[in-house]
Parts: structure tokens; C-alpha cells; sequence
């Protein structure tokens, strides 16, 4: 099994149409990641408040600022697998 | 043994510590040309480098500021767990173009990347002199205010065994015996130490601030009977700040000399990668944590309200040094994380400075130990001059250190812009750090530093960008 799929990943690796295929999914799902990360910043400032408004307490904290961690949760979630999708070249024109 | 001994005894081992590393480096350095002293031969592994990026992205001010901040403004502090998080995806701009160009052609500097991208056009050197000058200023902003935070936390760490003077001028003088002789690998190396007395200081007291009856709700509770203001849902200005904060401390802090040239110091992209995607996760338990202790403090002394918030953290400091000789230890170990804070981000502030006013400033080749020699002394001729500021305690000048970040993020179109844009010129390039500069410093000497909560920096950085790029389209 193990070796079935190394010899699958080799395969693809070798293949020149397929990788530039991966590397369109990866750099779709990177740009999706940073996306999703601009619309967690948006959220986590409370707009949808109105301001002086009494909050409740969720997870310990008022509400507002629980969705605020929340959200930056996400985006420690998100950014991370953006960097690990991030194509970063060794050097300037190389195609890997 | 009272607490001021211990916490000498402390700072006397830790600063021998920081001697035995420097002596490591020296001995591991390859040559001195500013390559190996500025980049260290460009070999930081994922380990070093992650923790040298984590120990000069959070200050002194991260560790004694901003419990301040949350003091003062409540809950809606939790913005500042976004802003520095924003740092690292603000990166994603720069750093995936910038590595491999600074691999192929050997960068050291920020002013390097000027010189490939703009330097046969005619205004190209005076935009590589002009962001230089800019980055020099909040590079010495940021020495000044880390000398001064410095000097009192060796005061507070050691009961004012060591004062004021003795400990800006005695700490001051390590890190640059450190920096001078053990150049980026010494450190890098002292910022690993530093990084792992930071983690565990702050896991130390985070453990103590929530073991209250109630856990954290009942923190909130307890906060919101005393402070209603900082329970309550922030108004209109607050949130437009909170945003603008973002974009402002989010994009600057990609344009710190010392950040761009970890970019460079990285030994593989996959080691940047790996870097970047441990250090996002950095503010949840770093800022996080700093700014649950100053919500926590509200509750453990109410009476700081009416004076300097500021003083938050020793005075929680000092009351848990009270409950008996752990507590007092573990005290100890939190001064000397904010210490070792103050210490990583002042250390790689000053190798940056001196390798920007050699190579940049003064235009030395970049691969001559001559220049390496050059950097050093302008490093120690800078740091001597915010020594001699920092003397003075009585001197107001955190007005123009709130400048550093509004004037950097000047430099944004001429990274962030160039380096996407093959039709960005450095004419107009000029012309807008020159305009968002002066705009920016103008607004906030006049005392407008924000309109509508939007920071004046940010605004001058929207009419730079529009000089940049409309100058740059009519031909």
C-alpha cells in the first residue's frame, strides 16, 4: 500500500502535465486560503454591533471579542496552510 | 534571599549565557565579509529561524506595553492578537517573489533589492538613499525605546540593585559585544535563547492569572462589575481603528530592515515556508496571553487606573514575587523573558541599522570585509547616540517613536509594489515615500494622528501609492 502510493507520487512527480496540474490546485487553494483569511479579519472587528451594546459571555469571555479569537484562530489555521501551499522558488527563474 | 537578589543573580547568569553563545558564534563564523556577519552564510535552519523571527517580532513593548494597552482599553485589545497575526500573512506579499531573488543575486540589504530593481533609472539611487534614511529613522526609534524599557526593567528585575544608567548602559554594552562579534549567527542564537525564557515566563504567569475562582468567565464577570467600559461592544472610531491598525502594524512590520533580511538569512525556502506557517501561530499564545494578563490585572489592582497603566506588568510582577519563594522565582524568570524580549529585538535592530547606513546609505560594495568593519562602527556610533538619549528619563520623545511605524510603511510601494509591478518607476516611487512621509510625520506632529480612527499614516500611504503608480503610468 505504502509503496503503491510512493511509486503513484513518484510517477506524478515525474510527469510533467500532472505537476503543473498540482501546482494549479495548489495555487487555486492558496489564493481560496488568503481569501477566506480577508473575510475572517472583516468578521473579527464587531461591525455587526452596535456600539456601547452589553454583551453576553461565550467561551469566558464577551461575546464580541470570543468571535474575535475565533476568527483569528482561523486565520492562524488558514495562514499556515497558505504557507505550506506557497510556491517560493530557490532561485529567481527557477519553475519548481 | 530578597527578590532584587534573585533577580541579579538571574540577569548575572543570563547575561553569562549570552557571553558562552557569542563565543559559539565567533567561533562558527566563515569569514567577515557581510554576508556571513549580516545573513550568517544564509544558513539559519527552520529552528533558529523560527525562533529568531518570533524573538525580534515581539519587543519589550509586546511584553510590557501591551498589558498596558489592555489595561486601558478593555477587551477590545484583542485586536492586537490580529495585528501582529496580520504581520504574517502580510508577508505572503513579499517574501514568496523576494527569497529567490535574494538567493540569485546575493542581496544583504533592503537597499539590495532597490539596486536590482530600479537601479539603471535615473532616480534609482535616491530612492535607495531615501528609503534608507527612512528605515535608519525607525530603526534608531525603536533602539531608543528598547534602551529605555531596557534600563527600567533592570531596575524593576533587580529592586533597584541595578539603576537606570548602570542597566541601559551595562545591557546595552552585551548586546554589542554580541552583535559586533558574533554578528547575525550570534544573533539568532541569543534570540533562541531569548524566545524559550519568553515561553516559559509567560506560561508561568498565564497559569497564575487564570487559577481564580471562576476561571475565565468569572474573570470577565469580575471585570465587567469594575470596568463596565471595557466589556462593553467598541463604537464606530474603535473599530475603524482596530482595521486600520491592522493594515498599518500588517504592513509595516513586512518593511523592518531586520524581517527582510531573515527573508534573506533563510537556508531554503522550505525552511522560510516552515518558518512563516510556526510563526502565525505565535500571537494566540504570545499577544493573546499578554493581554488576558492586563484584562486580568483590572481585577487584581483596580487602583492603577488612575496612573500610567504602563507600569501593569511589574506591579503584578511584584505582587506575585509576594506569595512566597516559587511565586518569587517565577517573577524572576517573567522579568527576565521581557528582558531577553527587549534585548532580541534590540540586537537584530542594531545589526540591521549598521549594515543599511554601510551599504545603502554609503553605497560600499556589499561583499567587502571592509564594508562588514564600516557597518559595525556605524552600528556602534548609532547605538551610542540612543544611549546618550536614553540617559535622559525626563526626555519626551515617545511622540516621534509613535512616528516609526507611520513613516516605515512609507516604504510599502517601492517593496510591495516593485516587486509585482514591472512598471513601478523610481521617480514617482520617490516622490511618494517623500510625500507619505512628510504627510505622515506632519499629521502627527501637528498632534492629528488619526481621522475617524484611521491612523494618518495609512492615509499619506494611500496619496504615496497614488504618486507612485499614476507617475509611473503616464509616460
Amino acid at each position: 500500500m505504502r509503496s503503491s502510493l510512493a511509486s503513484g507520487l513518484t510517477a506524478r512527480a515525474a510527469n510533467p502535465q500532472a505537476r503543473a496540474v498540482s501546482k494549479l490546485a495548489r495555487s487555486r487553494a492558496r489564493r481560496a486560503s488568503l481569501a477566506a483569511i480577508a473575510l475572517l479579519y472583516a468578521v473579527s472587528i464587531p461591525w455587526y454591533r452596535e456600539g456601547g451594546a452589553e454583551p453576553g459571555i461565550w467561551l469566558g469571555l464577551p461575546d464580541w471579542a470570543a468571535v474575535a479569537l475565533v476568527c483569528y484562530a482561523g486565520v492562524a489555521l488558514l495562514n499556515s496552510v497558505a504557507w505550506w501551499l506557497a510556491e517560493v522558488p530557490e532561485h529567481d527563474g527557477d519553475g519548481s | 534571599m530578597s527578590v532584587g537578589a534573585l533577580g541579579l543573580a538571574a540577569l548575572g547568569l543570563y547575561l553569562a549565557g549570552l557571553f558562552a553563545v557569542a563565543a559559539f558564534a565567533r567561533r562558527a563564523r566563515r569569514d567577515d565579509s557581510p554576508g556571513d556577519h549580516y545573513l550568517a552564510a544564509r544558513e539559519l535552519g527552520v529552528f533558529v529561524l523560527f525562533l529568531t523571527l518570533y524573538a525580534t517580532t515581539y519587543s519589550g513593548n509586546s511584553l510590557i506595553g501591551y498589558p498596558g494597552e489592555a489595561y486601558r482599553s478593555g477587551f477590545a485589545f484583542v485586536m492586537a492578537t490580529g495585528f501582529m497575526m496580520a504581520i504574517v500573512v502580510f508577508f505572503h506579499a513579499l517574501a514568496p517573489k523576494l527569497r529567490p531573488l535574494s538567493a540569485r543575486h546575493g542581496f544583504v540589504t533592503p537597499g539590495d533589492f532597490l539596486r536590482w530593481r530600479f537601479g539603471a533609472e535615473p532616480h534609482g539611487r535616491a530612492l535607495r538613499v531615501a528609503v534608507a534614511l527612512v528605515m535608519i529613522f525607525a530603526l534608531s526609534n525603536f533602539l531608543f525605546s528598547q534602551l529605555r524599557a531596557m534600563g527600567e526593567l533592570a531596575t524593576e528585575a533587580t529592586g533597584g540593585l541595578v539603576p537606570y544608567e548602570l542597566g541601559v548602559v551595562g545591557l546595552a554594552a552585551v548586546i554589542l559585544f554580541y552583535e559586533t562579534t558574533g554578528g547575525m549567527r550570534a544573533v539568532a542564537w541569543t534570540d533562541a535563547v531569548q524566545a524559550g525564557i519568553m515561553f516559559a515566563g509567560l506560561g508561568a504567569m498565564i497559569v497564575w492569572l487564570l487559577s481564580t475562582p471562576g476561571g475565565l468567565a468569572g474573570l470577565s464577570t469580575r471585570i465587567a462589575e469594575l470596568r463596565p467600559d471595557a466589556v462593553v461592544v467598541p463604537g464606530a472610531t474603535a473599530r475603524a481603528n482596530w482595521a486600520s491598525t491592522i493594515l498599518l502594524l500588517g504592513i509595516g512590520s513586512t518593511l523592518y530592515p531586520q524581517a527582510i533580511q531573515r527573508i534573506y538569512a533563510a537556508s531554503s525556502s522550505r525552511t522560510l515556508k516552515r518558518a512563516f506557517a510556526l510563526m502565525t501561530w505565535m500571537p494566540l499564545v504570545t499577544t493573546a496571553v499578554v493581554t488576558m494578563i492586563g484584562l486580568a490585572a483590572i481585577t487584581r489592582l483596580p487602583e492603577l487606573a488612575g496612573v500610567d497603566a504602563d507600569r501593569v506588568m511589574p506591579a503584578l510582577l511584584a505582587l506575585w514575587a509576594q506569595d512566597g519563594l516559587a511565586s518569587a522565582l517565577a517573577a524572576v524568570v517573567v522579568f527576565l523573558a521581557a528582558i531577553a524580549a527587549i534585548m532580541s529585538t534590540a540586537d537584530s535592530v542594531l545589526l540591521s541599522a549598521g549594515s543599511l547606513v554601510a551599504t545603502d546609505l554609503l553605497d560600499r560594495p556589499r561583499d567587502a570585509p571592509a564594508t562588514t568593519l564600516l557597518g559595525k562602527r556605524a552600528a556602534a556610533a548609532l547605538f551610542a547616540a540612543m544611549i546618550v538619549l536614553a540617559m535622559r528619563r525626563d526626555l519626551t520623545l515617545w511622540r516621534i517613536t509613535e512616528l516609526k511605524m507611520e513613516v516605515l510603511v512609507q516604504c510599502a510601494p517601492a517593496f510591495l509594489l516593485a516587486i509585482h509591478w514591472p512598471g513601478l518607476r523610481a521617480g514617482p516611487t520617490l516622490a511618494g515615500v517623500v510625500l507619505g512621509s512628510a504627510l505622515a510625520a506632519g499629521s502627527v506632529l501637528a498632534g492629528v494622528e488619526r481621522f475617524g480612527g484611521v491612523h494618518a499614516g495609512l492615509l499619506a500611504l494611500v496619496a504615496n501609492a497614488l504618486v507612485a503608480t499614476l507617475g509611473s503610468l503616464r509616460r
